[in-house]
């Protein structure tokens, strides 16, 4: 066989299977979601739900020294900013805002010290 | 789908134009590598004579005040390749009426070529598959580097910040350098980011340390056909460094790693020696001064590697020095006319004005030699007994290697120069690895046995091609068996299982990373724990700021390393952050955020009304210090 067939048979084998690494990389369908304070230093209580999966219900409670003050139901694919009216809250005192996946059942929790 | 071909396009023609042709294109300007080489060798040896060829281009022109982008890039490395293919054309008068050496294959040393080729290609990427993802933590620090030359267009300064003080006052102090990092690992993964355009988180770094993994079997091959001129013997080296054992130690598990200088310092110690070997059955000077070009890349690469690449030579010049001591002064004048010769000596004369002028290795600057040597001063590098180092080389890999070294002796094969060298290669490694003590080796022993596959695979190859002539088949049959059992039981071990729970943690750490690059002010200081969060050593790319940015908390036993002390803070702020020093940290080095693993770290600071917690995932969560802020 002729050195030039080897070394085309051979870099086809080799691009087939980067090929394949890059295909494996890019179909990844891992999805994370996250919640957070838009800013985090200040008092302003706003946050994001980020969900880099396919669009999901999320249910968010808002909570003053454990006591429910305000929720809510957000669909989310990318990120959905809930603006929180700081108006009709404690002036100090601890604000937990506890976020879940209504689909998955998947919780977390974020809190600010006033 | 598309975005795949098109990324895969990018890479192989990237990937061509930076290292196959700039390598090519210089073995064609030398006569005797035009003919001498076959096509094969050719295109196996193209790609790291490119990859040296382009490191030293992109050095010279960064010093010359040029930026290191695309357009200059491509510029430089074309004018290269056209003034090389210039020489050729104007020279290539002189050999045209010789005949280019092939490398014939019948067509079942063909077939068998290729299915040892697919094999190797297919048992690493079925590994790759599953470990492609940016996770790496000698990739994400490799990648900070590879950023800054990118994004600034200059070579960078190897220095890092850290955490100075005691006994409550501490403070970050100004840039030190390290030795850690040597230019050659960065700057082909930089030019190929520059050419081709594919991001630092694409699969692009870890394929392209998967070629020259692939490439340094293949190199194997080809320097086993030069040493024993038997192609058998270079067919059975390749399986033993190919397809077998193809998963760990120094394999494709490093390709995955990221463990950038050593992965393209096991293809250039072949090379070099390829070369070397080469040169002395042709007596040409021309082809040994490419040996000292690849040297000096080696150089410029890794030091581990060249650091061992000095001893395999010493080792190999006085094993060749006893056996052929009868026939010193013959030996002595044909060698001395390779290496005392107008190309030999030009090359060492640009090398030296290149490290003593233009750019010297950072592990030169930092006199990292020094810590290399003295005796080992703890037990991980004492040496590996036997049992270990079946492990590290494979058990029939180094039981046929061992008998190989053993047979050339026997055979007073030792006389001959090739057989010299590998015996030298594999008793350098060997005693570096198993006896440091011997050489005053102060390295860990593990990451020196991870060399020895290589000429192993070589003298095994050499016995058992013999051994063939010699036994029955039945024997033979039992022990290829043997052979491939405990090469491919090897593989089977290695290979990953998919970690999906790895994935999702991978993309909260990055998520959390760019919520605090957009956040966080620009005299805020974080600090990350690296024992518990997934990717965490990818959080620097997202800042740029320092190497060490953010603070890390180390593996906890370094914090008890007698021999390298080390700050304490990083490891209070995030495991006590309630304590009186862990608090006189924070002030000092005006640390406010704090990124950890939920599950793990969250109990100490949700006691603390120190902290608010203003980022959460599954697996990550941010802590801010409140206490100056509002």
């Amino acid at each position: 066989m002729k050195e030039k067939t080897i070394i085309l048979l051979a870099s086809l084998i080799f691009a087939a299977c980067a090929g394949y690494l890059f295909w494996v990389s890019s179909s990844d369908e891992t999805r994370a979601w996250t919640a957070y304070f838009d800013d985090p230093k200040s008092g302003e209580l706003d946050f994001i739900i980020e969900n880099e999966g396919n669009k999901e219900l999320f249910e968010w409670e808002l909570l003053a020294d454990d006591k429910k003050i305000l929720d809510g139901k957000v669909e989310v694919l990318g990120k959905e900013k809930i603006i929180v009216d700081s108006k009709n809250l404690p002036e100090a005192g601890k604000i937990t805002v506890e976020v879940s996946n209504a689909d998955s059942g998947e919780k977390t929790t974020i809190y600010k010290t006033k | 789908m598309f975005e795949s071909i098109q990324n895969l396009v990018l890479f192989c023609l990237s990937a061509f134009f930076l290292f196959f042709l700039p390598g090519l294109a210089l073995l064609l300007t030398i006569p005797k590598t035009r003919t001498r080489l076959s096509l094969i060798e050719k295109s196996i040896i193209s790609f790291p004579v490119g990859l040296v060829a382009v490191d030293f281009i992109t050095i010279l022109i960064a010093k010359l005040g040029i930026n290191i982008n695309r357009p200059n890039i491509i510029l430089v490395v074309a004018a290269f390749i056209l003034l090389c293919l210039a020489i050729y054309f104007f020279t290539k008068d002189r050999t045209k009426n010789e005949k280019t050496f092939e490398l014939n294959f019948g067509k079942r040393e063909a077939g068998i070529f290729l299915l040892l080729i697919f094999l190797t290609i297919f048992i690493k990427t079925a590994y790759l598959k599953e470990a492609v993802f940016p996770t790496a933590t000698d990739l994400g620090h490799h990648n900070y580097w590879i950023k800054i030359i990118v994004d600034t267009g200059k070579l960078p300064v190897y220095e890092e910040r850290d955490i100075i003080g005691t006994n409550g006052d501490y403070s970050i102090s100004e840039p030190e350098p390290i030795a850690d990092f040597i230019i050659g690992e960065h700057l082909p993964l930089a030019n190929l980011q520059l050419v081709s355009g594919l991001d630092f988180f694409s699969p692009s770094p870890v394929i392209f340390l998967f070629l020259i993994n692939v490439l340094a079997a293949l190199a194997i091959f080809i320097l086993s056909y030069r040493i024993f001129e038997s192609k058998n013997t270079a067919l059975i080296a390749f399986l033993l460094i190919g397809p077998l054992w193809a998963i760990s130690g120094s394999q494709v598990k490093y390709a995955s790693g990221g463990v950038i200088g050593n992965t393209i310092g096991n293809l250039l110690i072949p090379v070099i020696l390829y070369f070397t070997a080469l040169a002395w059955k042709e007596k040409s000077s021309v082809i040994f001064a490419l040996a000292v070009f690849c040297g000096l890349g080696l150089f410029y690469t890794h030091h581990l590697s060249a650091f061992i690449f000095i001893f395999v030579a010493v080792f190999s010049a006085i094993i060749y020095l006893i056996a052929n001591w009868k026939k010193i002064s013959s030996l002595a004048k044909t060698w001395l006319k390779i290496l005392i010769s107008p190309a030999v000596l030009a090359v060492i004369a640009l090398g030296l004005i290149f490290v003593l002028h233009i750019y010297t290795p950072s592990y030169i600057q930092t006199n990292a030699v020094e810590t290399a040597v003295g005796g080992p001063s703890k037990s991980t590098r004492a040496g590996l007994d036997w049992t270990q180092l079946k492990s590290v080389a494979g058990e029939a890999r180094i039981l046929f290697g061992v008998l190989g070294m053993l047979l050339i002796l026997g055979l007073k094969r030792i006389k001959n120069f090739g057989p010299v060298v590998m015996v030298g290669w594999s008793l350098s490694i060997l005693v570096m690895a198993a006896k440091p003590q011997w050489l005053y080796l102060d390295i860990p022993s593990g990451r020196i046995a991870n060399y020895i596959a290589y000429p192993l695979a070589i003298l095994a190859a050499f016995f058992l091609v013999w051994l063939f002539k010699k036994t029955t088949s039945a024997v033979f049959f039992l022990i290829i068996l043997f052979t491939l059992g405990t090469g491919l039981y090897d593989n089977s071990f290695s290979l990953k299982d998919p970690d999906q729970k790895g994935k999702v943690q991978t993309q909260e750490t990055f998520s959390a990373s760019r919520y605090l690059s957009e956040r966080a002010g620009a005299q805020d200081s974080i600090v990350k724990d690296h024992n518990y969060l997934m990717s965490d050593a990818w959080i620097k790319l997202f800042f740029m700021r320092d190497y060490n940015f953010p603070f890390s908390r180390s593996n906890f036993g370094r914090y008890e390393d007698p021999t390298k002390p080390r700050e304490m803070c990083t490891l209070w702020m995030i495991s006590q952050p309630e304590t009186a020093e862990a608090q006189s940290c924070f002030q000092g080095t005006n640390t406010k955020f704090v990124i950890v693993n939920k599950t793990i770290d969250s109990e100490q600071f949700s006691k603390n009304s120190d902290f608010d917690l203003v980022f959460s995932g599954q697996s990550v969560n941010i802590y801010l210090l409140v206490a100056d802020e509002r």
